[in-house]
């Protein structure tokens, strides 16, 4: 038997359903609210890492030299990253304080310069004196990174200035520092061993914040170089040699195509590669949350007393054909303004921030496959969970009742997010292919192929598998849908639940 | 004579773990107001939900404007459930002109024919406001405006006074009776006894699912024992075992006695002058109310 939908009626309902949810200020909210979210959380590392003030660390140097080694070795870093940054901005580009630097000269990659500002700055830090007069290029940057080191991070963000400050303990001891540490005055401090050279042991960073490990990793990879350095010079090798010694092997990324040609791998062919990955993931968060509306709108429906009245209209098969249409034509149309948002953004964003654009789109968005797969897939994906909630909704009185009864499908739903990178990786091993065959996944796991797409037979198995699902979860829907809609109290427990299924007892009081 | 509007017969209704509905026959005429009375959890919204094809009998046939089928004949009929609901985001006109949709009406005469009704129940300022900004009684006003909207030749009205000020008891009471005027058929349950009285043609009285009383509000009344009003001073330990009086509801200086068939009224009171004193004596029929705590008390139910 096929569900004998009266369209007209559903059609009917399913309009009035999209007009009130379209008329409504959470509608426009959460098409707003979604790039708004997803820029705010993709930007929250810069943005909180500006706001965040750098991590200070102090060094108990036992050694007597690694720390000097170390903090020269940054210092010409962080002032060759900056005399780079100066020479190839405009002069009307650069701070205030530098206004009359005039035109760097890079002859030697600034190496001159930077030698020169090194050289200042140190003099600076010896005498403790700024400097009153800068009148060369050197004395000029040397005063400003002195006397205004947020600013210097704030011009060069890549300096690591910006991110970690020394903090100068010349006389102080562990419990000190410790006691530095307690009130938050230092988030660690480096103990460097009387002989690194020697043993690199006992050396140690102490820290009440081990969730925040980076300042260890940087200083650790300077503290090595510079140990490496002079373990180097004490066997006397040259440092050519030292170097060669040194010298990784660098791997390519060559990307096969289907035509058999070897290309080097772009970085738009990563991109491409893991765009279905994005998709998915926009799939998942369109297909739960426009399912959560439909249970929402079923169960205040049911709480509303309004249900009955309709019942003297309309079919129940018709009233739950009608919910779910109009709130797929809902949720279409939000995704469609997301993902129209999305491409905008990417598009035209980075061009009007004056940057270059970075991620080449065009061929996610010209190749039709993604995009048709994906609405193809949320189609079926939202009929399947739909039919799931209406009927769970159903069977509800309030919303409480409902997420109770909505435990099983959420876990459900998480699945596919689990597999989400695994699959990634390996679209076409033993774990893809089974999951393509349960209808529950088949649409994420489908859409987390795209990119090395599986065999036509897998497609139309898994689609025509996946619509018989549809079908039957629709068809048990309608029939939860018929009695629970009008049941009140709690509600019914499975032994009912199945006597309802079988046709016991259909009708609710 | 025309085909009844309604025609149950040996109608029955089974939950899971209650017979709601048991055997239940009931004819009611066109163009009549037809009360149905039973006390809480009688069956009354489980037989109505039957009538308005929400509900399938489990046995009994049952007919509804000549239809054995009534989902078939939806548009038909006009259905006011006890527990009244809007869309509370909804302007009310289009809530009435959805709901006339729904019935199958034309947009453009569920629009010219909302306006019309809800003129007429002066909500005509209230078309373009949200339900939301409804007081009850306007509400529960647009709700039988969106029942009546398409015209129903059956109108099923569950309880439509509950919770209603005397002014709108009156409105519903006047609008029920001005769709009997228009020769429409009013089936209504009710628990206020006074309004099924005063508008209801015919009766019936169901308790735990099985009918009491059905007739017309005479019939009903003919059959019923008439009743001794008596406002008195004294012992009313006397008003016990009088003869030819089957029941005593002695409220201390108030009483009402039900008379036998043979009881004659003249000779009780010339039996109780002597031992109480006597400030009120009258003999009346019963009321409905009378009959229904009668009728409901002296059924054993099951």
């Amino acid at each position: 038997m096929i569900l004998a939908v009266e369209p007209a009626k559903a059609l009917l309902v399913a309009s009035r359903e999209y007009l009130e949810n379209v008329r409504t200020r959470g509608f426009w909210f959460s098409i707003l609210m979604m790039p708004f979210v997803l820029a705010l959380v993709s930007s929250a590392p810069v943005l909180f890492s500006d706001a965040e003030s750098a991590a200070r660390y102090a060094v108990l140097d036992r050694s007597g030299w690694v720390a000097d080694a170390v903090a020269a070795r940054i210092m010409h870093d962080d002032i060759t990253l900056l005399v780079a940054e100066l020479a190839r901005r405009p002069a009307n580009d650069r701070p205030k304080a530098l206004v009359g630097l005039g035109s760097i000269d890079v002859t030697d990659k600034g190496v001159g310069l930077v030698n020169e500002t090194i050289r200042m700055l140190t003099e600076i830090d010896a005498t403790g004196q700024a400097l009153d007069v800068a009148s060369t290029q050197a004395e000029q940057i040397a005063r400003w990174w002195s006397t205004d080191p947020d600013a210097v991070s704030r011009f060069t963000p890549d300096v690591s200035l910006s991110r970690y400050r020394y903090v100068a303990t010349p006389d102080l001891d562990k419990t000190a520092l410790n006691h530095l540490l307690a009130t938050d005055a230092l988030l660690g401090y480096f103990v460097i061993p009387d002989d690194p050279v020697a043993n690199g042991g006992e050396a140690a960073y102490v820290t009440r914040k081990l969730t925040n490990l980076d300042v260890q990793r940087w200083y650790a990879a300077q503290v090595t170089d510079v140990v490496r350095d002079r373990r180097i010079r004490q066997e006397n090798i040259a440092p050519a040699t030292a170097d060669w010694i040194q010298a990784p092997i660098e791997f390519v990324s060559m990307r096969l195509s289907d035509g058999g040609v070897e290309t080097t791998a772009a970085l738009s062919d990563t991109l491409g590669q893991w765009a279905p990955v994005a998709f998915v993931y926009l799939l998942w968060i369109s297909i739960f949350s426009i399912t959560q509306m439909l249970l929402t709108n079923t169960v205040e429906e049911k709480s509303n007393k309004l249900v009955e009245v309709l019942l003297s209209s309309v079919a129940p098969v018709d009233l739950m054909a009608g919910k779910i249409l109009g709130i797929a034509a809902t949720g279409i149309t939000i995704v469609i303004a997301w993902l129209g948002l999305f491409i905008a953004a990417v598009l035209w964003l980075p061009g009007l921030l004056g940057a270059a654009v970075t991620v080449n789109l065009s061929g996610l968005i010209n190749s039709p496959t993604y995009l048709a797969s994906f609405f193809v897939y949320f189609f079926l994906g939202y009929l399947f969970y739909a039919a799931l909630l209406c009927g769970i909704g159903s069977l509800a009185s309030n919303l409480k009742e409902a997420q109770t009864l909505m435990m099983p499908i959420q876990l459900l739903l998480i699945v596919p997010l689990l597999v989400m990178v695994p699959i990634g990786r390996d679209p076409n091993g033993l774990l893809a292919q089974v999951m393509s065959w349960l209808p529950p996944f088949t649409p994420f796991v489908m859409m987390n192929r795209a990119a090395f797409p599986p065999s036509l037979i897998t497609y139309f198995g898994t689609t025509l598998l996946m619509l018989i699902s549809i079908y039957a979860a629709l068809k048990i829907a309608a029939r939860v849908f018929e009695t629970g809609i009008l049941m009140t109290g709690k509600p019914p427990r499975f032994r009912h639940l199945l006597n309802l299924l079988r046709g016991k007892h259909r009708d609710a009081p | 004579m025309t085909d009844p509007a309604v025609a149950l017969h040996e109608v029955s209704k089974r939950f899971v773990h209650v017979v709601a509905v048991d055997r239940l026959s009931v004819n009611v005429q066109r163009g009549a107001v037809y009360g149905i009375l039973g006390p809480n959890g009688a069956g009354k919204t489980t037989t109505i939900r039957m009538l308005v094809g929400i509900l399938r009998p489990d046995s009994g046939t049952l007919r509804v404007l000549d239809c054995d089928d009534p989902t078939r004949i939806k548009a038909r009929l006009g259905y006011l459930p006890e527990e009244k609901g809007l869309y509370k985001k909804m302007r009310v006109l289009d809530l009435v002109v959805y709901f006339g949709r729904l019935k199958g009406m034309a947009r453009a005469d569920a629009y010219r024919q909302g306006r019309r009704l809800l003129d007429e129940f002066e909500l005509g300022d209230w078309h373009d406001q949200k339900c939301e900004s409804l007081s009850k009684g306007m509400g529960q006003k647009v709700q039988i405006v969106a029942t009546l909207i398409h015209d129903p030749e059956l109108i099923v009205l569950d309880e439509p006074f509950s919770g209603l000020d005397p002014v709108n008891v009156e409105l519903v009471r006047n609008i029920v009776l001005a769709q009997r005027q228009r020769n429409r058929t009013v089936l209504l349950s009710t628990h206020v006894m006074e309004q099924a009285e005063q508008i209801c043609d015919g009766l019936i009285l169901i308790n735990h699912g099985r009918k009491l009383l059905d007739g017309s509000l005479q019939d009903i009344r003919r059959t019923a024992q008439r009743t001794i009003s008596l406002d008195y001073d004294g012992d009313g330990a006397c008003l016990q075992n009088l003869s030819g009086v089957v029941r005593v509801n002695d409220a201390g200086r108030h009483a009402e006695l039900s008379l036998h068939e043979s009881g004659d009224a003249q000779a009780i009171l010339a039996s109780l002058v002597n031992r109480l004193t006597i400030r009120r004596f009258d003999t009346h029929e019963a009321s409905l109310h009378e009959i229904f705590v009668r009728t409901v008390g002296d059924d054993p139910g099951r």
